[in-house]
């Protein structure tokens, strides 16, 4: 036996190409099927904690996938706002909480989320090191940001402007990290999380600058009478928020009627779910409320048609695969008429030839599952990445 | 034998030692197990009356600070954020709440149920960059000194914690009636000892009293001086001569007035009261005491 399996080694190492094309033919149909359909159970199965873990979504009518993408993963499509007072007309209602989110900035490439403490308590999330943010200007950066940029609590962040060519636009802030969360596995890991109210600083409804009733210089104040200072561009605004300044940060108007993308909403029971759903289908309560398992559901279902369509492609593809892998072998045999036949005037039997042959085949297939179990392993490092190209 | 003594010393010393902390915020020896947040006196004197001793109540301001303009240091906020309940004054009174980031969830507006009854107040205007004019309006905040509004506070203090805390309900309750009997004696005592003001130039030496004016029916114009600093004669002059003349002036004051001002003051015929508005702990006393000893110097 030993012989057969060295004198099979032999032969496939001799003829390297043609033993390493059959070896990845046979790996990659193992491995496609097994490995998609394990893509698509535990994107699915992600998918469907998150969704799960969320009961509901209020957020301005409009797409309710956008909507739900844009709370669960963060992915900042253009939806349209919805007012802070939005979250007290719900938590008036008594039938649980509310939880706003603004997801419409970032920040080196990563999503700045704005929200309020209540979020970290809701999704468990705990700082790995530093703590929670505690004024406005301060973040939290998520597991993978840290990783990736090579951040620490102690370092700063600057958002990105909404376009580089807004050269009048709102002006970048810096950020302090203060606290780097611990390791979820969900899109939390990829995200900056900052208070609400510092999302509104980026966007320009809360600044800093100077004292103006205690400016007195004429190129900055163009105008001053009883009630009114008119200020000019030279005005400096502040684009960190220090202890030193924190103070001469303000914001205009009433904070309540400032935008946010979306309000998550954890309804005490199963009955206030309803309750308040009912109220705000029949119209008694503005926008739209949504379940995000239901919304996720019927996302996935898409997928769960290509992944039909898919299967049946593998199934030709695989069929056709081993025809032709039966004929490479058929037309190697023949190729292999004078070794065959060598082998069996020295005096190797039908039966050692056929065991050697069958041993060749055994090492290609053995191979070639090693290949495609280790392609399987590494693919539940791409979950993530296969849900944000395929699905999100 | 010594040496074990010594130690027993020693470790009972430090035990001594970590219950004073304690001590200070609970006032009572009892390791307690949840902890509520306020944002002024006023509604530390509600809270502890209707929770009891069971709850550790605390306000991390100091004393020497006016609450109203109170800026947290990053472990004052962790103490906010790490209390069960932060109950807030409302009407704009913590200023400082735009700039921190609290648990919304834990946070209660206790005038949240009265804001139809808020006083508006414009701020100064500015302008500047594409936004175009806009002023920082403010609201008035001293709403205890209306003693119907402190009713209302305390109550809903009253009624969040009996929705949280349901096996304390009939403790809250207790402790809620009798707090109601005093603050509704108050609020008589109130209006009857503002009643004989009522055709007055009433005064205040700083906008903080719009609420007790509202409620007991005086019509107060106020200044910006500050207790204990010296007013310029002629800035006190000025003043007087906007009293019209009214046989009967009253002028309030937060705290005691420089005594030329006083003097000056009291030549004119205007009465100097220190009323109190006690935003912060009282030197002496409490809540209740330090408002009785404020309608005792109207007399």
């Amino acid at each position: 036996m030993k012989d057969s399996i060295y004198l099979a080694y032999r032969y496939l190492t001799y003829n390297r190409v043609r033993s390493l094309v059959l070896t990845f033919s046979v790996a990659i149909i193992i491995f496609l099927p097994v490995g998609l359909k394990r893509l698509i159970s535990e994107s699915e199965d992600q998918m469907l904690s998150r969704a799960n873990s969320t009961p509901l979504i209020a957020g301005k009518k409009g797409s309710p996938t956008d909507l739900v993408i844009n709370t669960l993963y963060f992915q900042q499509e253009k939806i349209e706002t919805l007012t802070m007072d939005y979250a007290a007309i719900l938590d008036e209602t008594g039938f649980g909480y509310s939880i706003p989110v603004m997801s419409s900035y970032s920040a080196r490439g990563f999503p700045i989320v704005g929200t309020s403490l209540d979020y970290f308590d809701f999704r468990n999330l705990s700082p790995e090191s530093g703590r929670l943010f505690g004024v406005v200007g301060e973040c939290v950066i998520g597991f993978n940001v840290a990783r990736r940029l090579d951040l620490q609590a102690g370092d700063s962040l600057i958002s990105s402007p909404e376009s580089f060519f807004d050269f009048a636009g709102v002006y970048p802030l810096k950020m302090d990290i203060v606290g780097v969360l611990d390791h979820s596995n969900t899109p939390d890991d990829d995200a900056i999380f900052v208070d609400v109210k510092t999302t509104w600083i980026i966007m320009g409804l809360g600044h800093g600058h100077q004292d103006l009733v205690q400016v007195y210089d004429p190129t900055i104040v163009l105008e001053r009478s009883d009630s009114t200072v008119t200020a000019g561009a030279k005005l400096f605004m502040y684009n960190q928020i220090d202890p030193e300044n924190l103070d001469e940060f303000h914001f205009h108007g009433d904070i309540n009627s400032y935008p946010i993308t979306s309000i998550i909403f954890i309804p005490e029971n199963q009955k206030a779910s309803a309750l308040l759903r009912g109220r705000i289908e029949s119209g008694e309560i503005d926008n739209q409320l949504v379940v995000p398992t239901l919304v996720v559901d019927n996302l996935l279902q898409s997928i769960f048609r290509i992944k039909q369509i898919f299967n049946s492609v593998f199934v030709i593809v695989g069929l056709a695969v081993s025809l032709i892998f039966g004929l490479v072998i058929a037309l190697s045999l023949r190729l292999r008429k004078d070794e065959l036949y060598t082998m069996f005037t020295i005096g190797s039997g039908k039966r050692k030839i056929a065991q050697i042959i069958g041993m060749e085949l055994l090492l290609l297939v053995v191979i070639s599952a090693l290949i495609s179990g280790i392609m399987y392993f590494i693919t539940g490092f791409f979950i993530d990445e296969f849900i944000n190209a395929f699905i999100i | 034998m010594k040496q074990i003594f010594a130690l027993f010393v020693i470790l009972l010393t430090a035990s001594s030692c970590g219950n004073s902390v304690y001590k200070e915020q609970s006032g009572t020896e009892h390791p307690a197990q949840i902890t509520l947040a306020v944002s002024n006196y006023p509604l530390l004197y509600f809270t502890q009356e209707i929770a009891g001793d069971e709850f550790v109540v605390i306000f991390p301001v100091p004393g020497d600070i006016d609450p109203a303009f109170f800026e947290p240091t990053g472990e004052q906020v962790s103490s906010y954020q790490s209390a069960e309940i932060i109950f807030i004054n409302g009407a704009g009174y913590e200023s400082w709440i735009d700039k921190v980031s609290l648990p919304r969830r834990k946070i209660v507006n206790t005038t949240a149920k009265v804001s139809d009854q808020y006083i508006r107040e414009k701020g100064m205007s500015h302008s500047h960059g594409p936004d175009g004019e806009h002023d920082h309006a403010e609201t008035a905040f001293t709403t205890w000194l209306d003693q119907s509004i402190a009713l209302e506070q305390a109550k809903l203090i009253y009624e969040t914690l009996k929705e949280s805390y349901p096996e304390s309900s009939e403790l809250f309750e207790a402790n809620f009636k009798a707090l109601e009997v005093e603050l509704t004696a108050l609020d008589t005592q109130m209006e009857k000892a503002f009643s004989s003001w009522a055709d007055a130039s009433v005064s205040a030496s700083h906008p903080v009293y719009q609420y007790l004016g509202a409620r007991y029916g005086l019509h107060i114009y106020s200044e910006h001086w500050e207790p204990g600093q010296k007013v310029e004669a002629e800035d006190v002059k000025t003043f007087i001569e906007s009293l019209h003349h009214n046989e009967s002036q009253l002028m309030l004051w937060e705290g005691e007035p420089h005594p030329e001002t006083r003097k000056l003051l009291e030549e004119a015929d205007v009465k100097v009261v220190v009323f109190l508005p006690c935003g912060n702990r009282p030197a002496e006393g409490d809540y209740l005491t330090t408002m009785k000893q404020n309608l005792a110097k109207l007399d």
